[in-house]
C-alpha cells in the first residue's frame, strides 16, 4: 500500500517518450500554422453576406472565368504533359537534363518574374508575340493569354508525378505485355496509363489547384479586367482593397473548391486499382 | 524445331550459345545465377537482339544478325512467363488471361470464350474475378501460364517457373506443371537452377555455364554416367527429392 | 557509449544555440531606428531624394519607404500595418484613414501633378491626338477606380466628353477601351512602355526625361485638366511622432517642394 514506491521507468524509455512528446508537438505546431488562416477566414464569413455578394457579377464574373481558365489550364497541361513525362521517364537523350531544369522552372520562378518573361516572349513585341500579332492572335490582355499564364506555372506541378508515376511502373510488366502481342501504343494505353494513373491524377490535381491559385503571372501578362482576365485570386486582391466582405467571399470559395479539388481527386484512385495493390509491386500473401 | 545460334555481349558477360530444341518436348536450361539462361530466354522471347548468329523456328526467322533481321516480341509466336509471373495488378486473372487475346484484336465473344477455357483448364474458374494480389503463389503461376497458353504459342519460355514458391507448394505444383507441360505441342524451354527440377520437367537437359552449352542431352544421360562438375555438387545422394538451402 | 556522449552533445548545441539566438532579441543598441513612410507610388523618385537628404541631416534615422497604391497603402493601415507617415495620391485615401482614427493630426496638401496621356514610342494604334483614343480597338490602361490616378483618369474623361472637340460619348467610348485596370499608376507606364498597351493615363511626374525615348506625350486641354492633390499626415500609430512630423515639415520646406518639382510635380498651392 503506502510501502510500495512507484517504479521509475529506464533512461531510456523515458528519452523515448520525450521524443514522441516533440514530434506531436511539432506536427500539432505545424498543424495550427496552417489551419488557422483558413479558420479565421471561415469565422468572418457569415452566412447572410455570403449569399448576398455570391450573386453579384463581380463574383460570378470571376467565378466563372476562374473555371473556365482553370479548367482549360489543366486540359492543356495534360495533353502536352504526358507526351512529355512518358519521354522524360522512358527515353535518353542529348540535352535532356537540360530539358529537365527548365521544364522545372517555372515552379521556382516568381509568378511575376514569369508573367514578364511571357510578356517578352508572346508579348506584342515578343519574341514569338509579334509573329502572332502578325497572324491577328493577341495574348496580353485577353482570357486565352490567362490560360497560357496558368499553363505555363502549372505544368510542373503535373509533369513531376506524372514522370515519377510512369517511371515507376515494372518495366518486366511492359516486357510481359510486349510477349503478349501488345504494340507500343497497346501497352501505353494498357499497362502504362492505368498503372500510372494515382500519379497522373495527383499531378492533374496539383495543377489543377495552381492553375486555381494563379496571381502574378496572370495579373503581369493578362492585365486585369473584370470578366475577361481578372479571375478569382484577382478579384481577391483588388477587393481587399475597396470591399472586404466581397474578399472574403471570395476567398472562401476558393479555399473550398481548393479543399474539393486535393481531396476529391486524392480519393479516387484507391477506388480505380483496388484494395492496395500498386504498379508492379507483388500483393500481401493471401488466403488459401 | 527451336535452332538457336547466337553470341551476344553485355558488359563483361559474353553469351555462345548452340541449342536445338524440338516441339513436343520439354528441354531445360540449367545452371547457376549469372550463367546466362535468363539472357538466353529473353534472347527467344525477342526482349535482346543478338549480335551475332540466328533464332529461328523452323523456316520462321526471329532473328539474324548477319540479314539484319530482327522481329520484335509482339510479333513472335513466343509465350513467355517470367520468374516471377509479372501478372497485371490492375487485371483481373481473367482479364489478364485475356490481354494478350485482345492485343490480338480478336472479336470479343472469342476472346472471352477462349479465356473462360483456359481458366477452366488451369482450375481457375472460381477465382477468375479475384486480382492477382488475391491470389496464391501457385495460383498465380497458373494464370501466367493460362495466359501464355491461351495464345496457342509455337514456341513456350518458362523462367524458373517454381522459384516464387514456399517449398510445400513447389512440390505440389512441379508434378501438376509436368502434367501440363507433357501435354503441349510447342517447343517448351524452362529455365532453373534446381537439378531435381531439371530431373523431374525436363526431357532434354542443356546446362549453362558461364554463358556457353557445356552439356546437352536427354534426361537419361544426366541420371547415371559422367555428370559436369556442377551437376555433381549438387546430385549428390538424391537426384528427384528434396532440394537444399532456403531456395534450393 | 556513444549513448552517453550523445545527450551531452545535444545539450551542447541547445546552449550554443541559445546564446547566439539571444542577442538578436535584445534591444539593439547602435542601428538607427527606421522612420516608415507609406507613400503613393509615383512619389518615388521624389521622396527617395528627399529621404536620403532627409538622413543626412539627421543622423540616427533610417526612412525606409513602402511605395505602392494609395489605396493599397490605406488598406494596410487599416488593418493594423505600423506606419510613422503616410503620402496619398488623392484626397479620398486620407479621408478614409481619417476617418478610422488613424491619424495624429492634420492632413496637409504638400504636392500637385497632372495628368497626360501617353503612347509607346512606336504607337501601334497611330494615336495621332486624344479623339483617337475613342477609336475601337485602341488598347487603354488605366489605373483601377480605386487607385487615385485611376479616378483622376476617369474625372479627366468626363470633362473632355461634350467639351469643344470631344463627342458626348466620348467618355463612354473610351473606357470601351479598356483592357486592363492596374493597381498602381507605375504598372500603368510599364504597360506603355513594353508597347503592350496602345495608350495609358498617368501623372506627368511619370514621365521623366529617360523615358522620352520609350514615350510620347499627350497633354490635356486646360477644361479637362484634373489636378491630383497630394496629402501628407503623420500618423496615430507613429513610433516616433517627433521624427514623423520633421519628415513632414522637410517634405513641406522649399528643399522638400524643389526635390519635387525637379521630379515633375508641382509644389503645394496656397491653399488647404
Amino acid at each position: 500500500m503506502s510501502g510500495v514506491t512507484p517504479v521509475q521507468p529506464p533512461p531510456r524509455a523515458r528519452r523515448g517518450r520525450l521524443v514522441r512528446v516533440a514530434v506531436a508537438a511539432a506536427i500539432a505546431l505545424l498543424l495550427a500554422l496552417v489551419t488557422l488562416p483558413f479558420a479565421g477566414l471561415l469565422a468572418r464569413v457569415s452566412p447572410a453576406a455570403l449569399a448576398s455578394r455570391l450573386a453579384t457579377p463581380a463574383v460570378l464574373d470571376a467565378l466563372r472565368l476562374s473555371l473556365v481558365t482553370s479548367l482549360a489550364a489543366t486540359a492543356v497541361v495534360v495533353l502536352l504533359g504526358v507526351p512529355t513525362a512518358y519521354v522524360l521517364a522512358t527515353r535518353d537523350f542529348p540535352g535532356k537534363r537540360m530539358v529537365e531544369v527548365l521544364l522545372a522552372l517555372p515552379m521556382v520562378l516568381p509568378p511575376t518574374v514569369a508573367g514578364f518573361a511571357l510578356l517578352m516572349a508572346f508579348g506584342r513585341m515578343g519574341l514569338a508575340g509579334q509573329w502572332l500579332q502578325a497572324a491577328g492572335w493577341t495574348l496580353p490582355f485577353t482570357t486565352a493569354g490567362v490560360v497560357l499564364a496558368q499553363v505555363f506555372m502549372a505544368a510542373p506541378f503535373f509533369i513531376s508525378p506524372a514522370r515519377a508515376g510512369f517511371a515507376g511502373v515494372d518495366r518486366r510488366l511492359l516486357e510481359t505485355a510486349a510477349t503478349l502481342r501488345a504494340s507500343e501504343a497497346q501497352r501505353f494505353w494498357r499497362v502504362v496509363l492505368p498503372l500510372a494513373a494515382p500519379s497522373l491524377l495527383a499531378g492533374v490535381s496539383l495543377a489543377g489547384a495552381r492553375a486555381l491559385g494563379e496571381f502574378g503571372a496572370t495579373i503581369t501578362f493578362a492585365g486585369n479586367l473584370p470578366g475577361v482576365t481578372q479571375t478569382m485570386p484577382l478579384a481577391v486582391y483588388v477587393a481587399l482593397q475597396s470591399d472586404l466582405d466581397t474578399a472574403v467571399v471570395l476567398s472562401v470559395i476558393l479555399l473550398v473548391m481548393s479543399f474539393g479539388l486535393l481531396l476529391g481527386l486524392r480519393a479516387a484512385p484507391a477506388g480505380w486499382l483496388g484494395t492496395g495493390a500498386r504498379a508492379g509491386r507483388p500483393g500481401r500473401a493471401p488466403a488459401r | 524445331m527451336l535452332d538457336v545460334q547466337v553470341g551476344l555481349r553485355l558488359g563483361n558477360f559474353r553469351l555462345d550459345v548452340a541449342l536445338e530444341a524440338p516441339p513436343g518436348g520439354v528441354t531445360v536450361l540449367i545452371g547457376e545465377s549469372g550463367s546466362g539462361k535468363t539472357t538466353l530466354l529473353r534472347l527467344v522471347a525477342g526482349l535482346l537482339a543478338p549480335d551475332e548468329g540466328r533464332i529461328a523456328l523452323g523456316d520462321e526467322v526471329f532473328a539474324d544478325a548477319g540479314a539484319g533481321r530482327f522481329v520484335p516480341p509482339e510479333a513472335r509466336p513466343v509465350g513467355y512467363v517470367p520468374q516471377d509471373h509479372a501478372l497485371f495488378p490492375h487485371l483481373s486473372a481473367r482479364e489478364n488471361v485475356a490481354f494478350g487475346l485482345r492485343a490480338l484484336g480478336l472479336p470479343r465473344r472469342e476472346v472471352q470464350e477462349r479465356a473462360a477455357a483456359a481458366l477452366a483448364r488451369f482450375g481457375l474458374g472460381e477465382l477468375a474475378d479475384r486480382r492477382p494480389h488475391e491470389l496464391s503463389g501457385g495460383q498465380q503461376q497458373r494464370v501466367a501460364l493460362a495466359r501464355a497458353l491461351v495464345l496457342d504459342p509455337a514456341v513456350l519460355l518458362l523462367d524458373e517457373p517454381l522459384a516464387a514458391l514456399d517449398v510445400v507448394a513447389r512440390r505440389a505444383l512441379r508434378d501438376e506443371l509436368r502434367r501440363t507441360l507433357e501435354g503441349l505441342a510447342c517447343v517448351t524451354l524452362l529455365v532453373t537452377h534446381q537439378p531435381s527440377e531439371a530431373l523431374a520437367l525436363g526431357g532434354r537437359i542443356a546446362v549453362m555455364e558461364a554463358g556457353r552449352i557445356t552439356h546437352a542431352g536427354p534426361r537419361s544421360g544426366f541420371e547415371r554416367g559422367a555428370r559436369p562438375r556442377y551437376l555433381e555438387e549438387f546430385l549428390e545422394e538424391r537426384p528427384a527429392t528434396e532440394p537444399r538451402g532456403p531456395l534450393g | 557509449m556513444s549513448r552517453r556522449r550523445a545527450p551531452r552533445a545535444a545539450r551542447a548545441v541547445l546552449a550554443c544555440a541559445l546564446a547566439l539566438a539571444l542577442p538578436a532579441g535584445a534591444p539593439a543598441a547602435e542601428p538607427p531606428a527606421p522612420l516608415r513612410v507609406s507613400a503613393a507610388a509615383s512619389l518615388a523618385e521624389a521622396f527617395t531624394e528627399i529621404a536620403r537628404g532627409f538622413e543626412r541631416s539627421h543622423p540616427g534615422v533610417a526612412v525606409r519607404l513602402n511605395l505602392a497604391g494609395s489605396q493599397q497603402l490605406a488598406a494596410q493601415l487599416e488593418h493594423g500595418a505600423v506606419a510613422d507617415v503616410f503620402a496619398s495620391a488623392d484626397e479620398r485615401w486620407m479621408e478614409h484613414v481619417a476617418a478610422r482614427g488613424l491619424l495624429a493630426g492634420e492632413a496637409r496638401t504638400f504636392a500637385r501633378n497632372r495628368l497626360v496621356v501617353i503612347v509607346p514610342r512606336t504607337n501601334p494604334a497611330r494615336i495621332g491626338r486624344l479623339q483617337d483614343l475613342a477609336r475601337r480597338g485602341v488598347k487603354l490602361v488605366l489605373g483601377a477606380d480605386a487607385v487615385p490616378v485611376g479616378r483622376y483618369s476617369r474625372e479627366a474623361l468626363e470633362r473632355l466628353a461634350g467639351s469643344e472637340g470631344f463627342e458626348r460619348d466620348f467618355a463612354r467610348r473610351v473606357l470601351a477601351n479598356v483592357v486592363s485596370e492596374e493597381e498602381n499608376v507605375r504598372a500603368v507606364v510599364g504597360k506603355v512602355q513594353l508597347g503592350e498597351a496602345d495608350a495609358g493615363i498617368v501623372y506627368r511626374s511619370d514621365v521623366p526625361p529617360a523615358l522620352e525615348r520609350s514615350v510620347r506625350t499627350f497633354e490635356l486641354p486646360e477644361a479637362a485638366d484634373v489636378i491630383a492633390h497630394y496629402r501628407i499626415a503623420v500618423l496615430a500609430g507613429a513610433t516616433r511622432p517627433e521624427v514623423a512630423r520633421a519628415f513632414v515639415e522637410r517634405v513641406l520646406s522649399s528643399e522638400g517642394q524643389a526635390a519635387l518639382v525637379r521630379r515633375g510635380l508641382l509644389p503645394a498651392a496656397a491653399g488647404p
